[in-house]
């Protein structure tokens, strides 16, 4: 009887549980070799590869043609919307998809990042220690998940969801009484977590846009001194950094959250089993004063 | 099958499936009282290492000897904290977790200093892009595989799945890739602080002698010791950067098998 429920084609496949089939390494290897459908060229894992070229020309360009730059790298982060869609819509889910997928977006920001430490070099601490967080929150995220075989092996996006859920549902907020319990739909949650990256892709603009927009202040705000002109100067990247910041900064709090929840998981099963060792032991113990 | 009692598994931990699903572990982990995995001594030894790292990290763009010695310290630690785990008995999946992150061949450290050396070689960034996004993608799909596949010991390559690999994960064969592979980007760093030609340690005696200043060509005369350094560990890093890929080419088949045989079972059961 399998632990884990059978991936049903179409399924979204970011179903990342244990395989239901009990396979080894070298009879998977075998099989893939061996069978006529190729889960290579399966059309989201070809969209997956052509994000890879694009993100790779995007970060080639980045130091120098920031137009080049943002229309690649924009189309790569459109493209991850497309490959899941086209998932579900032709049937050609797959585990190695998803692991692609992860990849793609985990590489793809550290690119980024890396490009940022080295246009912002008094924050070069930051960009790589966010480089750092957002690696081993996953992989600490996806190792736990397939572990313990869990079956609500959400990836992280969907336990975004649920933090978000709780925070705005939470009865201790004003508006509790008057709005409607939440939840977020895929595509919010996709904005969000583009919102992240558009933060960083702001701060690589910034580099470039020099044009303030010239924006007008309302009164009475025009009292505080300093304000208007400060509001005056501000450019289009500016003003996206500005919009972005509290989106990064509450995924990377969700990071934190989630890497910290993940390895409560691992200690969790780290102590069944020394129990189960102690167990064991002492029943070897008896069984051999009593021979 | 391995009767060994879990606390005598090498380091790099078993990576079967656990007897607790992620809820039953997260209760554990809160209720239990008498025994502290966070404050196991491999882990304590884990933390400091990163605490080490940082600063190394910090040190980096200016103060070239600290950053060294605290990311020579971090690397010692390495050694320190499997040893640690083995004689203490306190092996556990949350510490080979942290080793993974914080080791110094694996995913954060390396590729911090990465980071900095694209900031250092402007025109080579991609390159060490490249070589940031390979190293994680190579351990990320090498452990989703490894996880999803039950296999007991994700350093030990069962049956014939890579010569390649098998060969790699000798202990002796690791540990010098691994540490080749750190050194050469170590000595890309200390490439821009050393300038001392290798040739002011030797006597002036021979350094002036007519033997010496004909035969010796001159790139050989001005090597300093971070060149050579770099020069030595250059074929270590691309030998394990392609073991990176063959790593990764040959989990992603692994991955591609489960797919296929599930997909081939939930259309049998459909039809």
């Amino acid at each position: 009887m399998p632990s884990a429920p059978l991936l049903v084609p179409g399924e979204k496949s970011r179903d990342v549980s244990t395989a239901s089939v009990t396979l080894d390494a070298k009879e998977a290897v075998d099989i893939a070799q061996g069978l006529e459908e190729n889960v290579f060229l399966f059309v989201p894992n070809l969209i997956g590869y052509t994000r890879i070229i694009l993100a790779a020309v995007a970060l080639n360009y980045m130091p120098y043609n920031p137009s080049f730059a943002t229309v690649l790298y924009g189309l790569s982060c459109l493209l991850d919307a497309v490959d899941g869609h086209a998932a579900r819509l032709l049937h050609q889910t797959s585990r190695f998809g998803a692991v692609l997928d992860m990849i793609t977006d985990r590489c793809t920001t550290s690119g980024l990042l890396c490009y940022l430490s080295s246009a912002y070099p008094s924050y070069a601490l930051a960009f790589q220690a966010l480089i750092a967080l957002d690696f081993s929150s996953h992989y600490v995220h996806m190792y736990s998940t397939l572990l313990t075989g869990s079956k609500s092996h959400k990836v992280i996006e969907t336990d975004v969801s649920r933090v978000l859920s709780f925070y705005y549902n939470n009865p201790m907020s004003e508006s509790w009484d008057r709005t409607p319990p939440l939840t977020f739909s895929k595509t919010t949650l996709f904005i969000f977590c583009a919102c992240n990256e558009l933060f960083f892709f702001a701060l690589y603009l910034m580099k470039w846009d020099n044009t303030p927009l010239n924006l007008p202040i309302l009164p009475p705000f025009d009292l505080i001194p300093g304000l208007a002109t400060w509001v005056a100067s501000l450019t289009f990247a500016k003003i996206l950094a500005l919009i972005t910041f509290p989106i990064c900064f509450g995924k990377n709090v969700i990071n934190v959250v989630q890497g910290w929840k993940a390895s409560k998981i691992l200690v969790g099963v780290d102590l069944a089993e020394r129990t189960k060792m102690r167990d064991r032991e002492r029943q070897e113990r008896v069984q051999k004063e009593v021979k | 099958m391995s009767t060994k009692p879990a606390h005598q598994v090498v380091k790099g931990r078993r990576a079967t499936l656990s007897d607790v699903d992620a809820s039953q572990a997260h209760y554990i982990a809160t209720k239990t009282t008498d025994e502290n995995v966070y404050l196991f001594v491999p882990n304590l030894i884990g933390y400091a290492r990163v605490i080490l790292a940082a600063l190394a990290l910090y040190y980096m763009p200016f103060h070239p000897r600290y950053c060294t010695l605290l990311y020579g310290a971090s690397t010692l630690l390495d050694a320190a904290d499997g040893y640690a785990a083995r004689t203490l008995k306190q092996a556990s999946q949350f510490g080979a977790v942290l080793d993974m992150i914080v080791d110094r061949q694996d995913l954060c450290t390396t590729s911090c200093l990465l980071c900095y050396l694209a900031s250092a070689y402007p025109n080579y960034a991609l390159l060490f892009q490249a070589l940031i996004s390979l190293d994680f993608s190579s351990h990320y799909m090498h452990m989703v595989s490894t996880l999803t596949t039950g296999s007991r010991h994700h350093k030990e390559i069962k049956e014939d799945v890579s010569r390649i690999l098998r060969w790699y994960y000798k202990k002796p064969v690791l540990f010098t890739m691994c540490a080749g592979n750190e050194l050469f980007f170590v000595a890309l760093y200390l490439v821009k602080w050393d300038k001392t030609p290798l040739y002011t340690l030797l006597p002036y005696s021979l350094t002036t002698s007519p033997f010496f200043i004909e035969y010796v060509p001159r790139w050989m005369v001005h090597a300093t010791f971070a060149q050579t350094l770099a020069t030595v560990t250059l074929p270590i890093c691309v030998g394990k950067n392609i073991v990176n890929v063959v790593q990764a080419w040959k989990a992603s088949k692994v991955l591609v098998g489960v797919d296929l045989r599930e997909r081939a079972l939930a259309q049998s059961k459909s039809s």
